[in-house]
This record gives C-alpha cells, sequence and structure tokens, in this order.
C-alpha cells in the first residue's frame, strides 16, 4: 500500500464518518421535531427555529472533518 | 486557497478577501444609511420595515423591545455587536452567489476574526460584570469545579475555535460543491439547462448562509449570557 493510496483510503473513510455523523445527528433531531408538531402544531414556529439552530450546530463538526479531511490532510 | 497576497508594511494581506470585505461593508452601511435616512413614522419605507423587522428579531433575542434598546446602554453595546455580526456574515455569505464575487467568510482569516471578536468581547463583558471574581466563575458545581477546571479551560478555548469552524467549514465546502457540480458535467453544464444542479445547490447555499449567520449571532449571545449572568451554569 503506497502513501497515496493510503490517503485516498483515508479520505474516503474519513469524509463516510463525517456525513454518517451528520445524517444520523440531523435525523434524530428532524424526528424529535415532527412528533412535538405532531403533538401540539400550534408550537411549530419555536421547534422549528430550535430545529434550525440544532442541525446549524450539529453540522458543525461534521463540516470541519470534512474541510480538514479533504484538504487539509491531503494537501 | 485562493488568496492573492499584497504585501502592505512586510505585512502579508490576503487581497481577495480584502476587497470582498469592503464591498460588504459599502452594502451594509449604504442600505443601513438609506433604510435610517428615508424612514418615515406611520408608513414604513420598504428598506426601514426591513430593517425594523431585523431589529426587532434581535432585540426578541435578547429579552426586551427596540425602545427598551434605547434606554440600557450595555444591553445596546451587546445589541450593536449582534445586529453588526449577523448583518455582515448575512451579506457575506450571500455574496456568495453572485457569480465574480466569493463570500469574504470562505477563509478562515475572516471568520476567525469574527470569532475572536466575540471572545474578546465576551470576556471583558464578563470581567466588568464580575471584576475581580470572574475567574471563580469558571468554577462550576461547589468542590467538583476545581477537578473540572482544566475541561472547563478547554471548553472556552474551543468556543472561539468551532465559532470559527462552522461559519468557514459551511461556506467553504458549499463553494466547494457549487465548483465540483460543475465538474461532473464538464462543458454540458453550460448548455441545455445542465446547470440546473448548480442552481439547486446555489438555493440551499443561500439558505445556508442565513441560517449559518443566525446561529454565529444566537452562539455570541449565548456565550455573553454565560459569562455575564450570575448564579447557574
Amino acid at each position: 500500500m503506497t502513501a497515496s493510496v493510503a490517503h485516498i483510503l483515508a479520505t474516503g473513510i474519513g469524509l463516510g464518518l463525517a456525513a454518517l455523523g451528520a445524517g444520523i445527528g440531523d435525523g434524530l433531531v428532524t424526528s424529535r421535531f415532527v412528533e412535538g408538531v405532531a403533538r401540539q402544531p400550534a408550537a411549530q414556529g419555536q421547534l422549528m427555529t430550535n430545529m434550525f439552530i440544532s442541525v446549524g450546530l450539529i453540522e458543525a463538526l461534521p463540516l470541519i472533518v470534512l474541510v480538514l479531511v479533504g484538504f487539509v490532510f491531503t494537501k | 486557497m485562493a488568496c492573492s497576497s499584497w504585501h502592505v508594511l512586510g505585512l502579508g494581506l490576503c487581497g481577495r478577501t480584502l476587497i470582498q470585505t469592503w464591498v460588504v461593508m459599502v452594502v451594509v452601511a449604504s442600505l443601513a444609511l438609506v433604510a435610517a435616512r428615508g424612514a418615515r413614522s406611520g408608513r414604513p419605507t420598504w428598506l426601514q420595515n426591513l430593517f425594523e423587522l431585523l431589529i426587532g428579531f434581535i432585540a426578541g433575542f435578547m429579552g426586551t423591545t427596540p425602545q427598551g434598546l434605547l434606554a440600557d446602554r450595555r444591553q445596546r453595546l451587546l445589541f450593536d455587536l449582534l445586529a453588526a455580526l449577523f448583518l455582515f456574515i448575512l451579506v457575506s455569505n450571500l455574496l456568495d452567489v453572485i457569480p465574480p464575487y466569493s463570500a469574504p467568510t470562505n477563509t478562515l482569516n475572516t471568520t476567525l476574526a469574527l470569532a475572536i471578536i466575540v471572545f474578546v468581547f465576551v470576556h471583558a463583558s464578563g470581567i466588568a460584570r464580575h471584576k475581580g471574581g470572574y475567574g471563580r466563575t469558571f468554577l462550576h458545581g461547589g468542590a467538583a469545579g476545581y477537578v473540572l477546571l482544566p475541561l472547563t479551560i478547554i471548553e472556552e478555548l474551543s468556543k472561539p475555535l468551532t465559532l470559527s469552524f462552522r461559519l468557514f467549514g459551511n461556506i467553504f465546502a458549499g463553494e466547494l460543491m457549487i465548483m465540483v457540480l460543475g465538474h461532473i458535467l464538464g462543458g454540458l453544464r453550460f448548455v441545455f439547462g445542465g446547470f440546473v444542479f448548480q442552481v439547486a445547490w446555489l438555493a440551499f447555499s443561500i439558505f445556508v448562509a442565513a441560517m449559518q449567520a443566525f446561529i454565529f449571532t444566537i452562539l455570541a449571545l449565548a456565550y455573553h449570557h454565560q459569562a455575564t449572568a450570575d448564579g447557574g451554569h
């Protein structure tokens, strides 16, 4: 296994794990949001605001991983 | 990262980013001036309405009203910072949509600077509020606070880091996606509507732009509240 093959593998695994993390996190938040709106439709505005805040916060770390693995560590 | 550096007074500056920042400054300042000068009472102009909406929105998150802001000087300082952050980041991110321009926030230079501004402001506000006892507010939960102190310090240092990287990552990755979606189709992206993927991603980018500006502002407010509130963490 040469260095460039190892680089490509590392990039692929890193990006895949980042996408997995973002997907699961966003899915959990959104499912709770839909459940909350189903229980009380009047709260949709406030819940949706919180959902977008949470999605932005949760996606921060996978995005950091993406930027680091994709552009910093592969040079 | 495309950064044609200028050399001014022995420092290397990122020319493209600086010019984009100036464009953003001119846009925000001129919009605000036009909104304020043309303001009417009773029949608000379109721009005035937009700015009043924005001011009411931020004041609502601070737990007060725009009228209440006029009274309290310290609240006013916080509001100035939040409104400036929100407008600057929003317009910067939206500048990405126009082809010759790119967002000044697509480089860690800009976002780290904004995060450092927030960091300095939050801790200065905390010191102004707690004076000498500011260090003691980092000891949460009685006796265990000393044991947790290294973790608390790391958490405090990670706040500007994640703040800057979140904004940088979102905008930079968004720009990169715009480029990658073009390269998938190669030359076909110029004909027969082959650019529809890029356009769809641009639409999502506009949403992400507004959301990231909002999150940056909300987090700045939350950190300020944590630093200046008395009582629990």
